[in-house]
């Protein structure tokens, strides 16, 4: 018996190992590869129907509906009248606002905005492009649409206009100018300008390969988003190169000179929000990294890998933010955006301000000793600590020079605090020292005057220095040992729920402590904590990613809520 | 002795017609038909039609007299719903007692509008009596746009109110909370107040830099609220 033929498998399961990931198409594709090619804005919305429907029926909008905040968005004056107004339009249409959502705008709906030339904003122009699942019910609804406007006298006449043997419907208003509309291929287009409207019908005919506005979503990845507002740059260049040579003060002359330069290397950029369990907001460019200005590449670039300090940050964290910041390089970044020779401008003050306090000759080794990996974070206090939260900053500091020249500099810190206090206050500023095994840990203490658990303290522990609200938070740091492969941490991370029951339990004390010297009553901050936390109600978590890859730099924030969206 | 003669039965399609004139009289003058009043004196069917549609007549008048009558929350919503559950059921076989009913939804709007010191008391209708011209009724014709435009105002006010209940408190809050100062014992050197200033008009320089963004963001939510008759049309 012949061996059975290895080849062809050994191929497939090659090309399956190599194959790129597919990209999710969204059911918007069809009508933005019909979009004018020259948009400046495109607003899409798709899939609604989905959403809708997972929204109306999940936990969240279970709990929305009985919460305060539910109840108050239901009730009242305005509600009544959005109420009534889907009652009217379903009244006099014919057609109720889960059919819309169902056989006309749940597939998708774009809105692109075509900005006029420079000098000539009325010049814009805008198309609406719908995609129904029955086409006949929005059929129906336009034509009841044009006899209740005409019956109203809002519509003077429906003719039929043409443009290379294709019709198109146009409707002539009272008041206002006229508005055009076709439906094509299943494809329902909608405009107040007439050159749009036959400038869709020809691209209808012969649509351009590859579509830039469809090419442009799919390489920021929103080509499947629930609602995108995406952004053409070349769109506004004129306009903004315009300010740019028009403004006569120097400093913003400079910061949009540099602007621009980031401006030109940007190619694309997209607000995005989809809704899963939870719900996602990203906010993505992209960019052509050769492009970029040098100094501000290093920022927007940056090696992967984020802060080391993220595994030190406590699970009880109410806030959390950390990230890889090499001051040199922050230096060089800003000071390309100022007049001149920012750069060195900047550094020739900071070293006048800075050099006195660190010494001269040891500014070079602080800048390069301090960083790149920091954090800092909030916690609610300890048992028994009162009522101020436990805040920590942690910054991985070099030994040597560097730490020598930045805790002589926080020593003199910290005895200047206590000398301007002393001198003008009956409460006085004590400094104290204490050990926490190998680490000395000095702090200014305040029975009187400090809210119950604030003493405020500094200390470096292993490799890095910690500043502190309270010397507990120094012995509860635990100095990390690295990051462990691949791994992705984010920017910031906020507990919702660790915040609001951090506000609800210790509200009055707060309140009290707020507004000590004021005239505001406690009361009324009290009450506006109380409601603040009834906001935070629901949300659960959220976290914020900075991600780079293939020349796209996308913020994203995820935000989980008390219950589920779906 | 011989018994009075029985009046004629009605024709049905005397009635029809009678009916479909009654209906008619309240589109107002120049209408094609007009009631018989021959007929509703010997009808008896069509006579108590014909009382319904007089009481009808007189609440739209009364209406349209005075101040515009305004419907407590939800109004629109539950009648549709009430008409609606009426058809489903099928109560109402008798196009008579449908017009009852709309003119007495009438008459009780026209009671329950607010009233001023020098509002007339209500008046009971009278017999019917087609011999008079009808009473001209002018129907509200139906301004889409306007609905829209209120549709729109109404979910931005909305939304509006939402957001100011969630962001209020925050922003209350915050200035709420006493300031600390700290003293400032560093001093800037004058070679240095250039970066300084610099530095602190980066945020204004960045506002400038995104402001072309803003402004075409900002025409195009106009442009597509005028677009969708979201707002009302303006000159261009």
């Amino acid at each position: 018996m012949p061996a059975p033929p290895r080849a062809p498998v050994v191929l497939v399961a090659l090309a399956l190992a190599f194959a790129p990931a597919v990209a999710t198409a969204g059911p918007a594709e069809p009508l933005l590869r019909l979009v004018p090619p020259d948009t400046t804005l495109c607003f899409v919305l798709q899939d609604l129907r989905t959403h809708v429907n997972n929204l109306a029926g999940s936990p969240f909008a279970d709990w929305l509906s009985n919460s305060p905040v539910g109840r108050r968005f239901g009730g009242g004056a305005d509600a009544d009248r959005v109420r009534a107004a889907a009652t009217f339009f379903q009244t006099m249409l014919g057609v109720s606002a889960p059919d819309l959502l169902d056989e006309v705008f749940g597939d998708a709906v774009v809105f692109a905005y075509q900005a006029g030339p420079p000098g000539k904003p009325a010049d814009e122009a805008g198309l609406i492009l719908i995609k129904p699942r029955k086409p006949e019910v929005l059929a129906r609804l336009v034509g009841k649409l044009n006899d209740l406007q005409k019956a109203g006298g809002e519509l003077k006449a429906v003719r039929e206009g043409t443009h290379r043997g294709q019709s198109y419907t146009v409707r002539e208003k009272a008041a206002g100018g006229p508005e055009y509309h076709t439906t094509r291929d299943g494809v329902f287009a909608f405009t107040g300008q007439e050159g749009v409207i036959r400038a869709f019908l020809d691209r209808n005919a012969s649509p351009a390969e590859p579509s830039p506005v469809l090419a442009g979503f799919r390489r920021l990845g929103v080509q499947d988003k629930a609602a995108v507002l995406w952004l053409n740059p070349r769109g506004v260049e004129p306009e903004l190169r315009a300010k740019a040579a028009a403004t006569a003060d120097p400093n913003e002359r400079a910061f949009l000179h540099q602007f621009l330069k980031l401006w030109a290397a940007t190619d694309g950029l997209a607000a995005a929000v989809h809704p899963d369990r939870g719900l996602e907001v990203t906010v993505s460019a992209a960019v052509r990294r050769e492009a970029v200005p040098p100094e501000l590449a290093a920022l927007l670039f940056p090696t992967p890998g984020g802060s080391a300090v993220w595994p030190a940050v406590p699970a009880d964290a109410m806030l959390a933010v950390g990230g890889r910041a090499a001051v040199p390089k922050l230096f060089e970044a800003v000071g390309s955006f100022l007049p001149g020779d920012g750069k060195k401008a900047l550094r020739a003050v900071l070293d006048d301000g800075l050099g006195p306090v660190f010494g001269k000759d040891k500014l070079p080794a602080v800048a390069k000793g301090v960083g790149p990996d920091w954090a800092a974070w909030v916690a609610p206090p300890g048992p028994d600590a009162g009522w101020f939260p436990r805040g920590v900053a942690a910054v991985r500091l070099a030994e040597g020079d560097a730490t020598r020249a930045v805790t002589r500099a926080l020593d003199l810190g910290f005895q200047l605090a206590q000398v301007a206090h002393n001198q003008s206050h009956p409460d006085q500023i004590d400094s104290r020292e204490e050990r926490q095994g190998d680490v000395i840990v000095r702090s200014l203490a305040n029975d009187a005057g400090f809210p119950p658990g604030l003493r405020p303290c500094y200390a470096v522990k292993g490799g890095y220095l910690i500043l502190a609200t309270t010397p507990a938070a120094v012995a509860e740091f635990t100095p990390p040992a690295g990051m462990s492969e691949g791994a992705n941490p984010p920017l910031a991370r906020c507990s919702v729920r660790q915040v609001r029951e951090y506000l609800t339990r210790y509200r009055e004390l707060i309140a009290n402590a707020a507004t000590t010297g004021q005239q505001k009553p406690p009361a009324d901050v009290a009450d506006g904590l109380g409601k603040l936390a009834g906001v935070l109600e629901a949300f659960d978590r959220a976290d914020l990613r900075y991600e780079t890859s293939d020349g796209r730099v996308a913020l994203t924030l995820r935000i989980e809520l008390a219950k589920p969206l779906k | 002795m011989t018994p009075a003669p029985l009046p004629p039965t009605p024709d049905p399609a005397t009635c029809s017609a009678f009916r479909r004139a009654a209906r008619q009289s309240l589109d107002g003058p120049g209408v094609a038909e007009v009631p018989d009043p021959a007929h509703a004196a010997a009808c008896l069917d069509c006579r108590r039609y014909a009382a319904a549609v007089r009481v009808l007549a007189s609440g739209l008048v009364e209406l349209g007299r005075g101040p515009t009558p305004v419907p407590t929350a939800g109004f629109a919503d539950r009648v549709v719903r009430a008409a609606l559950r009426e058809r489903r059921v099928r109560t109402l076989r008798r196009p008579g007692a449908g017009l009852a009913m709309a003119a007495g939804v009438l008459v009780a709007v026209a009671l329950l509008r607010p009233r001023g010191g020098n509002d007339p008391a209500p008046v009971a209708p009278s017999a019917p009596d087609f011999a008079q011209a009808p009473i001209p009724i002018t129907p509200e014709p139906v301004r889409v746009e306007e609905k829209l435009s209120e549709a729109g105002s109404a979910l931005a006010a909305l939304t509006r109110r939402t957001a100011g209940e969630a962001v209020g408190p925050t922003r209350d809050l915050f200035a709420s909370f006493a300031t600390p100062t700290f003293p400032t014992t560093v001093a800037v050197p004058p070679d240095a107040e250039p970066v300084v200033e610099a530095l602190a008009e980066i945020p204004q320089a960045a506002q400038a830099g995104v402001e072309p963004v803003t402004n075409s963001a900002r025409r195009a939510v106009a442009l597509f609220l005028r677009d969708t008759g979201l707002s009302p049309p303006t000159a261009h």
